[in-house]
């Protein structure tokens, strides 16, 4: 057996469907697709696809990352679903991100947004592994105004619901970077998701 | 004739027909009866026609092979295809078991017996020499089983997750978390709870089916589902948890139709016997099923309007008792009587039901009694309650029953657990020609055991979907092969 460590990245928190097959700290693919609301359908032929195009093994992987929201609630729990029961069967490493982190871009201060409805954004601010502000659900108000006042921000995640032109895939390089920042998730079946908004 | 003879599984309390029927054996009683009382590899079948014993098997499993040590049936009734169905029912047995082959010796001079075995598949391997006490040769036969499939079940349409193992009838894990303590302050299920709380507890309880069937993921022959009907979001969970397993293991995926998995409930405890009428009666929905065999359904009435579980709940809530409320009608009501005048449903001339005007007509008359101050007496009023919404259901279940010439009635769903809806089958139909069946209690609810075994019957005709299929709230189930 090699040593190399294959990961498989994933994220469904938002409109898109986000996989990404990676071999040590290299990305070698990624895909980015739009399937509205059939992401519960899609995800694990698009998984199974993707390892089969690049002749590895699910078996062989190492790890997997994942994004667990905020965003869409039946979206975030889909690719939860998937990554939780892939590492809790094959017994691998799990690593979770917060999926406006996942949307951000490692290398510049970046301001990610994504609709939470009602007049609302799930709204954070990176830079690198430094987090300027946690994810929190802001009014559109205060999304609006806090790019303003930050015009050297980078803008990522979907802003259509903002007026602005912005929906941004995930940079796939950007997400390994944050996975590999993480510590591993040791209670795998405990996981929850990120939702922000309580019931 | 086969119709009418009984088959049981031998106790002590067969001891006579035992001394009765080894006098024709080469066994003596006592080693028959140890067999049934001590020894734990043996498992003893016995047939009797109006009271008489007039069959016998006897076989053991040790692992995953079985021997036969007795088979026989009096002469009187042979050619009735009596040891054909005492063996039918030794393989579902064996399958259970996950029993591989099974063994058994004959008399050379046993014609007869030989041409049964080779009609059921059994091939000659040898003869043993001198192997009778009288000096007669033996053919040693034995016949390949195919082996059940071990499916995985999870099952997550509403507020309880669960997972089973199954082999064949046997549950070797039914893991069941419920959820009810949750929903209680919402007083009813709240999807976007339930949804949150399958995704936190499914690996927990898939943890825990796997450790106490003492099974492997790899070991899992086909992974099942619930696709339909329930909430999206909850059966969303145990979809992408079995799509994912059946992906890794490349094994095939089931998706099962909820209420066909109520119905397979009492498959664990009664073979089918078609046509039979299933009376599906839950929180969701009110069905009345005609089966002419395995996987045929044909809706023949249902409700116009409320479930008649959603309405013991509704009734349950504007009487101030706590969620479930079906359960706590069903107890209220035993300390009542029917005094209060309740409107009778009445639909149509076919055998549709309806709950809603039943349901409006009691909350308006608590709420016009509470605005008059008046006191409302609970029990009597679940009591007339309970005896209108069943006398609707249970007059449709006669007439069809009737109708369609059932062998069976297969009551199905949480509602068959209703202590009042038992005790009125039961009067009617024990003691007549139509065998009346309940789920044990503990498949009475939501569980994946039942869903396994109806996917038992779908992985038998390979009824499998693609790593693309969904769920379908809404699905029909006559469309259950459709996905």
């Amino acid at each position: 057996m090699s040593n190399d460590r294959y990961g498989l990245l994933m994220d469904t928190s938002n409109i898109k469907m986000f996989i990404a097959l990676c071999k040590n700290k290299e990305i070698l693919v990624s895909k980015n697709l739009l399937f509205p609301r059939k992401q519960d359908e899609l995800l694990v032929p698009e998984i199974k696809s993707l390892l089969l195009e690049n002749e590895v093994n699910v078996k062989d992987l190492s790890f997997i990352g994942v994004g667990i929201g905020p965003g869409s609630f039946t979206g975030v729990r889909i690719a939860m679903a998937v990554a939780k029961t892939i590492a809790f069967a094959l017994n691998l490493e799990l690593f979770a991100i917060d999926s406006l982190m996942g949307y951000s871009n490692f290398n510049a201060p970046s301001i990610v947004i994504f609709n939470a409805r009602s007049g609302r954004s799930y709204f954070a601010c990176f830079d690198g592994l430094k987090s300027l502000m946690n994810s929190r659900i802001v009014s559109n108000e205060f999304a609006l105004k806090f790019i303003e006042d930050h015009p050297n921000y980078v803008l990522r995640g979907d802003l259509r619901h903002l007026g602005l032109d912005v929906d941004t895939d995930v940079d796939a390089k950007s997400f390994l970077n944050y996975v590999s920042n993480q510590e591993r998730v040791i209670d795998i079946k405990g996981l929850k998701p990120i939702y922000l908004k309580d019931l | 004739m086969l119709e009418e003879i009984k088959f049981k599984k031998a106790t002590m309390e067969d001891e006579e027909a035992i001394y009765e029927l080894a006098s024709s054996l080469d066994y003596t009683p006592s080693a028959i009866l140890n067999d049934i009382e001590k020894n734990v590899f043996a498992h003893v079948e016995l047939a009797y026609f109006e009271g008489v014993p007039i069959a016998i098997l006897d076989y053991w499993i040790t692992f995953d092979s079985s021997t036969i040590a007795i088979i026989y049936v009096s002469n009187k009734y042979r050619r009735n295809n009596v040891a054909t169905h005492l063996l039918k029912r030794m393989y579902e047995t064996l399958k259970d078991e996950g029993v591989k082959t099974i063994a058994l010796e004959v008399r050379k001079s046993n014609t007869p017996a030989k041409n049964l075995y080779i009609k059921e598949g059994f091939k000659e391997i040898n003869i043993k020499e001198n192997y009778y006490a009288d000096g007669e040769d033996a053919i040693y036969l034995v016949k390949n089983l195919e082996s059940a499939p071990l499916i995985l079940a999870i099952e997550s349409s509403c507020d309880e997750t669960s997972i089973s193992i199954t082999r064949n009838r046997k549950i070797l894990s039914n893991v069941i978390s419920s959820q009810i303590e949750r929903h209680r302050k919402f007083g009813g299920v709240m999807p976007e709870l339930a949804s949150r709380l399958h995704i936190e507890n499914v690996l927990y309880v898939l943890d825990a089916a796997l450790k106490e069937a003492s099974v492997m993921l790899e070991e899992i022959d086909a992974f099942a589902y619930t696709r339909g009907p329930g909430l999206v979001g909850a059966l969303l969970v145990g979809l992408e948890v079995a799509k994912t397993l059946a992906f890794i293991y490349n094994k095939p995926l089931i998706p099962v139709h909820h209420l066909a998995g109520h119905i397979y409930a009492n498959e664990y405890v009664t073979d089918l016997k078609f046509p039979l009428l299933a009376v599906v009666v839950s929180g969701g929905n009110t069905e009345l099923i005609i089966m002419k065999d395995h996987l045929d359904y044909q809706i023949v009435g249902r409700t116009v309007d409320d479930a008649i579980g959603e309405c013991y709940d509704k009734v349950a809530r504007v009487l101030d008792l706590p969620y479930p409320g079906g359960v706590e009608i069903d107890r209220l009501a035993k300390q009542g009587k029917p005094t209060y005048h309740l409107p009778i449903p009445h639909v149509s001339s076919n055998y549709d039901v309806s709950f809603s005007g039943l349901k409006t007509h009691i909350i308006n008359l608590v709420n016009s009694l509470k605005m008059k101050g008046e006191e409302i007496n609970k029990a009597d009023l679940a009591c007339s309650f309970q005896e209108v919404a069943l006398k609707e259901l249970v007059d449709k279940v006669y007439q069809v029953a009737d109708e369609y010439d059932v062998k069976q009635i297969l009551v199905a769903g949480g509602v068959s657990a209703n202590s009042r809806l038992k005790e009125i089958l039961k009067n009617k139909y024990d003691n007549s020609h139509i065998e009346l069946f309940f789920p044990p209690l503990s498949l009475c609810g939501d569980n994946a055991a039942m869903i396994a075994r109806n996917a038992y019957h779908l992985y038998e005709r390979k009824i499998f979907a693609s790593l693309d299929v969904g769920v379908d709230p809404n699905w029909e189930i006559t469309d259950f092969n459709k996905f």
